[in-house]
């Protein structure tokens, strides 16, 4: 395996959103800097956008205020919110929804030339190339590096008290290289944590045009080992969507005004609250009832309507056009029958992630995060991580003078030791080598432990303190398979790593889902033993990884 | 949903696997690109419009009601035509609109190319406008 050393002054690990627009931001503000993108695709198109997005869901609207979305960001995650972090996202909106129609996104206007909104906090556009524009901005700044195809593992650290983050290790995604990076400031921007739990359609559909399955938590993950507070793991975020396609549901709920019914036709949403967490509780709720499946009334939408949400979901989600049209089951015949996910973690929908500052500073120094990996800001959406990417480079671009680069040679054992890792994972199969416990077998024994466990679909998001004991040690278990993985193929290698990954973050969240002795949001998840929300727990569930051993720690919400 | 790659229309550019976000599919010198792992796509159809050579279809597995239809889509400056492929039969229990005529998706054939369109019954097409923004 090829060793590739290189030093820059801001290393951002993710280049979607969050990190495309960081990396933008810090080379237009401070010329001269070196920044660093490892992704690990391409950013032409990956993380979440990248089949296109068709609405903007974080937007100040009819004079609302940043204070208005902190108000509803508040009243959606039940009062478990940062305030500063919602704040200074939202009063981040504006500026970069307009930068964004700068490098060309088509946004729906009225007439008098403001954006037209798809409700309070939503905007119409044609997103279907907003990625490749991002990555077209990120490609005019000579400062900016983008190493597509480069899987970052771990962190390098210096220090024990406080430690400081100096750069990152990794290997290509083909296995052919080993890469070692040391950077004066490293922002992590790698997304949340898809397939945890069994999926939907655990067969050859397994994987769905919504939140990439491909963001393993590697963020969260490398944070965690380096010893990162976490917030808010326990906050899941189970999204209401399209039957089979898992195809999101906004576009037609906001955009054709489609109402939520249950297999008797009655309208259920008022019984059980409008929040996002209440939405998906009315769903399971009503299956639970014997009263599904569960509907969004389109039948006898207009044939423009249909048009345009056969359109629209081109632009975003290609399966559900595909699949209105092959099942001949049109929406303006047939009601779209709607099902739960499995849990996600994820900072951009709930508040999982990463414990920041204002200025997105992690608990280490010289480690920042923004995106879906930062927590305590929920519904970031597009805007709200572009605001986060931006704020989180002029806060590295500050701190940069206090940030030197350390010496190869005071890093290089700790470097060396990933190599090694590395190196010892690929080699020939044994004979005779079973395939019972090899990655892909650990990762469905991963999602099946987390589904009938930690809460997963088959209990309909339930779990109690017995079986979330069991979750752990079957979870800790199969760390210890895993710890031994190796593969004969060096393209397969980065597997497992993400099964690493996906492990470190099952392992956090089972023992957030122990800590918080409530039931704040029941459309995430229900805590059997204690069913009702428990305002003792008005606080931030937050944790930390210290000699091997995750202490929690319970921080106090913002003072009103 | 996964995609399927025509060994015989690839052009081996390696351009697909280039863009794929999952890093799924792979390509050796010379020859055609595959999918060693359709299980693992999920359907976002990065590779359809970066492959040149129109190789790459998308499809539903049977699991979610696929029952062989397939997609692939011809970009053309600000147009992007989704042309979809479908068996001869409709579906059991199909509900189509038939406002437009008698035939099964005959309410569905949206194309504004009529040089790229080619409406029967089993081949249609949906233009999306790049400069139109979602009406919903």
């Amino acid at each position: 395996m090829e060793k590739k050393l290189l030093t820059t002054d801001i290393l951002i690990i993710g280049g979607g959103t969050a990190g495309c627009y960081a990396a933008v931001t810090a080379a237009r503000k401070a010329p001269g800097t070196k920044i660093l993108v490892a992704e690990k695709a391409n950013i032409q198109r990956s993380g979440c956008l990248a089949a296109g997005v068709n609405a903007l869901n974080a937007w100040l609207g009819d004079g609302q205020t940043p204070q208005d979305y902190l108000s509803f960001v508040r009243w959606d995650a039940e009062e478990i919110v940062r305030d500063d972090l919602v704040l200074t996202m939202a009063e981040g909106f504006h500026d970069a929804v307009t930068d964004l129609e700068k490098m060309g996104l088509v946004i729906q206007k009225n007439a008098d030339g403001s954006y037209a909104a798809r409700g309070r906090h939503n905007i119409r556009i044609n997103g279907e190339n907003i990625k490749p524009l991002l990555a077209e901005e990120v490609a005019r700044y000579p400062d900016i590096k983008v190493l597509n195809h480069v899987i970052l593992t771990d962190l390098l650290t210096r220090g024990s008290g406080k430690k400081r983050v100096c750069g990152a290790v990794g290997i290509s995604a083909d296995g052919s290289a080993a890469w070692g990076i040391l950077a004066r400031a490293v922002l992590t921007a790698t997304g949340g944590a898809a397939g945890l739990y069994r999926p939907n359609n655990p067969g050859f559909s397994r994987h769905k045009m919504w939140y990439p399955p491909f963001n393993t938590g590697a963020g969260y993950a490398m944070g965690i080992r380096a010893g990162a507070e976490m917030t808010s793991f326990e906050m899941r975020f189970v999204a209401q969507r399209c039957k089979d396609t898992i195809a999101p549901t906004g576009t037609i709920a906001l955009g054709v005004g489609a109402r939520e019914i249950n297999a008797r036709g009655e309208i259920f949403e008022e019984k059980y609250g409008l929040s996002t967490s209440g939405r998906a509780y009315g769903v399971t709720e009503e299956n639970r009832q014997g009263r599904g499946p569960c509907f969004l009334r389109t039948s006898g939408i207009s044939s423009q309507q249909e048009e345009d949400l056969l359109r629209a979901y081109l632009n975003m989600a290609p399966a559900q056009t595909l699949h209105w049209i092959e099942s001949g089951k049109m929406p303006s015949i047939c009601d779209v029958e709607v099902e739960g996910t499995e849990p996600y973690v994820v900072g951009g929908h709930t508040g999982s992630g990463f414990w920041v500052d204002e200025g997105r500073r992690t608990t280490l120094r010289g480690l920042y995060a923004a995106g879906d990996v930062a927590g305590g800001a929920p519904k970031k959406f597009v805007p709200g991580a572009l605001a986060e990417g931006k704020i989180a480079a002029l806060t590295i671009l500050d701190d940069l003078p206090d940030l030197q680069q350390v010496q190869w040679d005071s890093i290089d054992g700790q470097m060396q030791a990933f190599f090694a890792d590395y190196e010892s994972r690929v080699r020939p199969a044994a004979a005779g080598e079973s395939s019972g416990s090899d990655v892909f077998a650990l990762e469905e024994a991963m999602q099946k432990v987390m589904d009938e466990y930690a809460g997963g679909i088959r209990t309909g998001y339930q779990y109690n303190t017995v079986r979330l004991g069991l979750a752990k040690d079957k979870i800790l278990q199969l760390r210890n398979l895993a710890g031994a993985l190796a593969v004969s193929s060096a393209e397969d290698l980065y597997r497992i790593y993400e099964l690493l990954d996906r492990l470190e973050v099952c392992r956090t969240l089972i023992a957030h889902l122990q800590a918080r002795r409530e039931t704040r949001w029941p459309g995430f998840g229900i805590y059997t033993d204690y069913p009702i929300r428990d305002d003792r727990y008005a606080m931030f569930v937050n944790s930390v990884l210290q000699d091997g051993e995750i202490r929690m720690i319970f921080r106090p919400l913002p003072v009103l | 949903m996964s995609v399927m790659i025509d060994t015989g229309r690839c052009i081996c550019c390696g351009a697909c696997a280039e863009i794929c976000p999952g890093n799924l599919i792979r390509i050796r010198q010379g020859e055609a690109a595959f999918l060693p792992h359709p299980e693992e796509c999920w359907g976002c159809a990065s590779c359809l419009k970066a492959c040149r050579a129109g190789a790459i279809t998308y499809c539903l597995g049977a699991d979610i009601g696929g029952r062989g239809g397939r997609m692939r889509v011809v970009q053309e400056g600000r147009f992007s035509h989704w042309i979809i492929t479908l068996p001869d039969m409709p579906p059991a229990g199909a509900a189509s609109r038939r406002t437009r005529g008698g035939g099964f998706g005959d309410g569905i054939a949206l194309s504004e190319n009529p040089e790229i369109s080619a409406e029967t019954e089993r081949i249609l097409t949906i233009t999306v406008d790049r400069n139109d923004a979602n009406r919903y």
